[in-house]
């Protein structure tokens, strides 16, 4: 037989998958949460930094710059020493164009300023679509000269932006607007006065970013304060665009990442060993119905087919399987138990002539006897044999089922009945027995010739067995619109009252009487019954009024 | 003796009847139960009778029970073509002295039948002795003062009868439906008395003493007696 593969395998298989599969995305779903987490934590706090620091990193920065001091830690306010700053300054160079070119006013000395100037980064203002950008602070992760990791967070100020007062989470240093601004701004050099013009606000009140510029309060110029050291104080103004950038190393981020993802790795190789070791051990669990029932099936055999299967409550699965199971074996010891009794009485049956067999050759042979002896003990002997033949060959056909041996043709009932009567002719005379036939219109029957040979036989020799000495066998044959009938009847006496039940039991003759000559009638009428099922047909028998009375009934 | 054959199937009869004829006992026979009971009917007395239980008409087992419900004393070998064990216990049960499946060896029937003749005689000797003649069951051997002596298969029918009876009067009614059966017992009894005489004849030849004597009115008796009774009867 071809195997289907092992359930354990696949069920196994499948199993170690789906456990692989949501580890992995489950570890990928938290590094993701966690990583992303830590960006956005990481970034508010640059970017609160930023907005804390930038106004004095500017100051600071113009002044270095003033001074000549590229670097400075000035820029760094007091208790910011992690954060490193770098400002910038879109120095007025070409009044047309209108894009700032932003150029390092100061920075302090751990700065990434280096790479954070490759950076394309956006500068600000509005976008294509002309709508102001949620946030003008813009992060980049920028690899610093000792090769650390930093995070920039990079903010434009343009002209008027003032040191935001306390108010800056509701946008006060967001320049709403900024489209405006800018266009002002660029008409604003247009007109010659790139620097100390602004128009500021001061106190955006909520609402105020809806305000325009020009709206605004007009402010006096910042010149006077411009180039003065100290830094811009509370309030102090510049009418330069700025770049104010903020950078602290990401290296813990990036370990606590590291180590998370290691984590996660561990943990999902570990699910996954355990799983390979469990999953295995679950199945095999779970499969062991399967091989209860498997074992239970293997001590099946012949002598214990009666006994029912010894499965308790299979699970919902096999239940089916058991059920059918259970189903077959019934059938199984039902036909078993049928074919042992049948054998048995069989045996039984050929127990009798061969003992007759035996007997009288034993007897023949234990003196001299005269010819004539010998002669009658082998005439004897002859009909026992012959006796026995038929009895085999009634068993053969029993055996093999009647049923293949369907050839069909035209039956002419009323010849095949009258050729079974005719071999009987010899017996009936014997016993002052004749005949009464009423062949009706000689209907035929597309049917197996053999086998309604072999009916018809049967029935004659077992009612020219069993009838009253000198008494009249009546056969009938009729015929109606759907089917073909007859009946063979005659008179006995003393017919136990289960006759018409048990008729048809292999081996069972009425009153259990063996004359000499009904060696096989108890094969007979079961024979009968046989044919007439594998023709289709029925069969039925009525005893009653010392009358055994057999019909059979063929479709057309 | 007088044995009955009960048994349906032709051959197995014929050859049972056969078998216990060459023991020169007569042997009745039939086919079905009612047949067999009404032999006893008629009161006929069978020393042994075989008794398939499997027959038609009264049943093995139902006979059995009746016949010895009735008082019938023959020793009864039931045969069973089924080697069962309850229905042998139930055989023994209802009163049978042994029983013998089918199929079986005719010797050992002819052997049982034997044995329980001897049981039916209260002999447990196969070799039946009285005075100088001694008579061996199983081969029907015969012998006078350790001379072998040939006997017809009446004569030794005859003889072997006496010997189980030794010492008890037998009517020559008996010693004739042990000959013949049961047919003709009224007519002609001086068969029994011409047989009677081959027989002395055979047993006397070397000059032994009388041992079947003949009690007037009576029947015979064999009995061996010493040389002072010599001058008995006749």
């Amino acid at each position: 037989m071809k195997s289907g593969g092992s359930i354990q395998r696949r069920l196994t298989v499948a199993a170690l998958l789906t456990v692989g599969v949501s580890v992995g995305l489950s570890g990928v779903f938290v590094e993701r949460t966690v990583r992303e987490r830590m960006v956005a934590g990481a970034e508010e706090s640059l970017e609160t930094v930023l907005r804390i620091g930038s106004m004095r990193a500017t100051g600071e920065a113009r002044l270095a710059h003033r001074e000549g001091r590229e670097v400075s830690e000035d820029l760094v306010g007091p208790g910011m020493s992690q954060f490193s700053w770098l400002v910038e300054a879109d120095l007025p160079r070409d009044p047309d164009d209108p894009q700032p070119i932003f150029e390092q006013l100061a920075r302090t000395a751990d700065f990434p300023a280096d790479k954070f100037r490759e950076q394309e980064l956006p500068l600000g203002g509005p976008n294509d679509s002309g709508e102001s950008d949620e946030s003008e602070v813009t992060f980049t992760v920028v690899e610093g000269s000792n090769g650390e990791l930093y995070r920039v967070a990079s903010y434009i100020m343009e002209p008027g932006a003032e040191r935001f007062n306390g108010k800056w989470g509701g946008g006060g240093w967001r320049s709403d607007g900024r489209g405006d601004d800018r266009g002002e701004r660029g008409e604003g050099r247009m007109d010659g006065r790139p620097e100390g013009r602004f128009e500021g606000r001061r106190g955006d009140g909520p609402g105020g970013g809806s305000l325009s510029r020009r709206g605004g309060p007009q402010r006096g110029e910042l010149g006077p304060q411009r180039g003065r050291g100290g830094g811009p104080g509370p309030g102090s103004r510049f009418d330069d665009t700025f770049r104010v950038s903020v950078a602290a190393s990401i290296a813990e981020e990036r370990a606590f990442l590291d180590i998370l993802l290691k984590t996660l790795l561990l943990a999902g190789a570990l699910a996954l060993v355990f799983s390979a070791l469990l999953i295995p051990w679950a199945v095999r669990r779970g499969l062991r119905p399967v091989r209860k029932i498997s074992e239970e099936i293997g001590r099946m055999d012949a002598d214990r087919l009666d006994h029912a299967l010894e499965i308790a409550a299979p699970p919902a699965e096999l239940a089916p399987i058991v059920n059918s199971l259970e189903g077959a074996r019934e059938r199984l010891s039902e036909a078993f138990v049928r074919e042992k009794r049948f054998t048995s009485d069989a045996a039984h049956e050929l127990r009798t002539p061969l003992a007759g067999l035996r007997a009288s050759m034993e007897v023949a042979l234990r003196r001299e006897r005269s010819l004539d002896q010998y002669r009658e003990t082998m005439t004897e002997c002859l009909g026992i044999t012959e006796s026995m033949q038929g009895m085999v060959d009634s068993l053969l056909l029993l055996a093999k089922g009647a049923a293949h041996e369907l050839e069909r043709s035209t039956v002419d009932l009323a010849s095949t009945l009258e050729d079974a009567l005719a071999n009987r002719a010899a017996d009936m005379s014997t016993r002052g027995l004749t005949a009464e036939v009423d062949l009706g219109d000689r209907p035929a029957v597309s049917s197996s010739q053999v086998l309604i040979e072999r009916i018809f036989a049967n029935i004659t020799r077992n009612a020219v067995q069993y009838a009253k000495e000198g008494s009249e066998i009546a056969c009938t044959i009729g015929e109606s619109p759907d089917d073909v009938w007859w009946t063979v009847s005659n008179e006995a006496a003393d017919l136990p009252s289960d006759t018409a039940e048990r008729a048809f039991d292999p081996l069972w003759r009425a009153d259990a009487a063996r004359s000499d000559a009904s060696l096989h009638a108890g094969l007979g009428l079961t024979l009968v019954a046989q044919c007439v099922e594998a023709l289709g047909g029925s069969v039925s028998v009525e005893a009653a009024d010392e009358r055994f009375t057999i019909k059979v009934t063929l479709p057309r | 003796m007088r044995v009955l054959v009960v048994e349906d199937y032709g051959p197995i009869r014929g050859a049972v009847v056969t078998a216990l004829r060459d023991e020169g006992w007569t042997v009745e026979l039939a086919a079905d139960g009612t047949t067999a009971h009404q032999f006893f009917k008629d009161d006929q007395v069978f020393d042994l009778v075989v008794l398939d239980l499997m027959i038609p008409g009264i049943d093995g087992l139902t006979l059995l029970t009746a016949l010895r419900s009735e008082g019938v004393d023959s020793h009864i070998l039931v045969l069973t073509a089924r080697d069962e064990v309850e229905s042998r216990v139930n055989a023994l049960n209802a009163g049978a002295d042994d029983y013998l499946t089918k199929p079986f060896a005719m010797e050992e029937l002819v052997a049982r039948a034997r044995a329980l003749l001897r049981r039916h005689y209260a002999k447990k000797s196969p070799v039946l002795s009285v005075g100088p003649v001694s008579v061996t069951i199983s081969d029907h051997r015969v012998t006078v003062k350790d001379e072998v002596v040939d006997l017809t298969a009446r004569e030794y029918a005859l003889l072997e009868y006496f010997m189980f009876r030794a010492g008890e009067i037998v009517s020559r009614e008996e010693l004739h439906s042990n000959l013949y059966g049961d047919s003709g017992a009224s007519a002609s009894s001086n068969v029994v008395d011409v047989y009677v005489g081959y027989l002395r004849k055979k047993l006397e030849a070397g000059g032994v003493p009388r041992i079947l004597h003949t009690r007037r009115g009576q029947g015979y008796i064999l009995e061996f007696r010493d040389e002072a009774g010599g001058a008995g009867a006749e």
